[in-house]
């Protein structure tokens, strides 16, 4: 599917009790009720929601190292917009129709504000971003509007995860693998081997006996 | 007749005795030769002691060869160990070189370890992540919220994370380092201890 093919929904749907969008070792990603949402379409077929509303996101984006733990979990309350791409069954099943009092009770004026809104969020995500994906069934993508107007983007696939913010980049795979790359500090571990890059120092750490 | 005869055997034995000694004191005296000029060897008794000398040699050398290569590319040569390298920058200002230590920090660091509950936890976190039950478990001395209470007091001091999806507690880089510094310093001032009372003088 193309990017540039996304389009919003025009009925506007709420959550009627709080959803977990994406739950694995790493990751937790909650939506509260009265949440508003839209379904996002791609090339005509339901593929992801966009939401509006309040939330949670916590990444633990901390690597086991054989000389200790480093980094921090990540949080972040979801009071801006975002989206997710990919299916979430429980998503569906806790989703009704939005009516004028839910719009109106989360601050819009009315259906119309409520998609205006929406659709420029839409198009500030897709504007420069060209490009073509193939959604697997147990993968998803997020995409968080942060207050400079850019987007931290979450791609992840059971336990496996890529994170990408404006300071941070945190890749989680199979094994332990992990990548950290922060202003200050890269740090690469697999299979109980750690490098680490800092200001000045590299040091690297072979736990293979 | 046999008299005559066991003394002849007598006398032959006792000259080859004296040729033996002579041939054994002239040997001596070449090595004593040799030794002055630097180049005594004893071969017969010390070909196996030369030849680990020279062993040992060749493993040096082979080691710092092999250091210095493994050193191109940040490998320890022992593998697990860990090789910090310095670089320094030739435009940096001398002064930048020298870091006031964080004394605020570090005193925070030190009362967070000041607690042998609180070490004891660093100590079940050593063998990895663990879970607040699996401290209730292993520290039964610590009550539960006690227990929750030193916890915070280490994750404050940043020597303990505590992952926030699985709520399991890891210790953290500096946390290591501070628990085996903690426990050097008690193994160090034991010894220095034993040193202190076996030179004080005796009492009257």
């Amino acid at each position: 599917m193309l990017l540039q093919h996304m389009q919003l929904g025009t009925q506007p749907q709420k959550l009627t009790k709080d959803t977990t969008l994406l739950q694995n070792e790493k990751c937790i990603i909650k939506t509260a009720a009265g949440t508003l949402t839209l379904p996002i379409l791609v090339d005509g077929n339901p593929s992801g929601h966009f939401f509006m509303g309040k939330g949670e996101f916590i990444l633990d984006a901390i690597i086991e190292t054989a000389r200790g733990a480093i980094g921090k979990p990540v949080t972040r309350d979801l009071n801006r917009p975002f989206l997710m791409l990919g299916e979430n069954t429980t998503l569906n099943q806790n989703l009704a129709p939005a009516t004028i009092q839910d719009l109106t009770n989360a601050g819009h004026k009315g259906t119309e504000e409520f998609l205006k809104k929406a659709h420029e969020t839409l198009d500030r995500f897709g504007h420069r971003r060209h490009g073509r994906f193939d959604m697997e069934s147990d993968a998803h993508i997020f995409a968080f509007a942060t207050e400079h107007d850019r987007w931290d983007i979450l791609v992840a696939k059971q336990d496996k995860l890529v994170y990408a913010s404006k300071h941070r980049v945190y890749v989680s795979g199979d094994d332990g693998e992990s990548v950290s790359v922060g202003p200050a500090q890269i740090l690469v571990a697999k299979k109980g081997k750690t490098v680490v890059m800092d200001k000045g120092n590299i040091l690297v750490d072979r736990n293979d006996h | 007749m046999s008299e005559e005869n066991n003394l002849k055997e007598e006398m032959k034995r006792l000259k080859e005795e004296m040729t033996a000694l002579k041939q054994q004191l002239q040997n001596m005296t070449s090595q004593r030769d040799q030794k002055r000029r630097g180049i005594y060897i004893d071969v017969n008794d010390r070909l196996a002691g030369v030849s680990e000398y020279v062993n040992e040699v060749m493993e040096g050398v082979t080691e710092g060869i092999e250091g210095e290569i493994e050193k191109s590319i940040f490998i320890h040569p022992h593998g697990r160990h860990v090789k910090i390298i310095h670089r320094e920058r030739a435009d940096r200002e001398p002064s930048e070189h020298v870091e006031k230590p964080d004394l605020n920090k570090a005193a925070n660091i030190m009362s967070a370890l000041g607690q042998e509950h609180r070490l004891k936890i660093l100590q079940e976190l050593m063998t990895g992540g663990k879970y607040i039950s699996d401290l209730q478990n292993s520290l039964p001395e610590i009550t539960t919220s006690t227990l929750s209470s030193h916890l915070d007091v280490l994750q404050e001091a940043g020597l303990v994370v505590q992952e926030r999806v699985r709520g399991r507690y890891l210790i953290t880089i500096p946390g290591r380092m501070a628990y085996k510094m903690s426990n050097m310093i008690a193994k160090q001032r034991d010894r220095h201890a034993d040193t202190d009372t076996e030179t004080e003088p005796s009492q009257p």
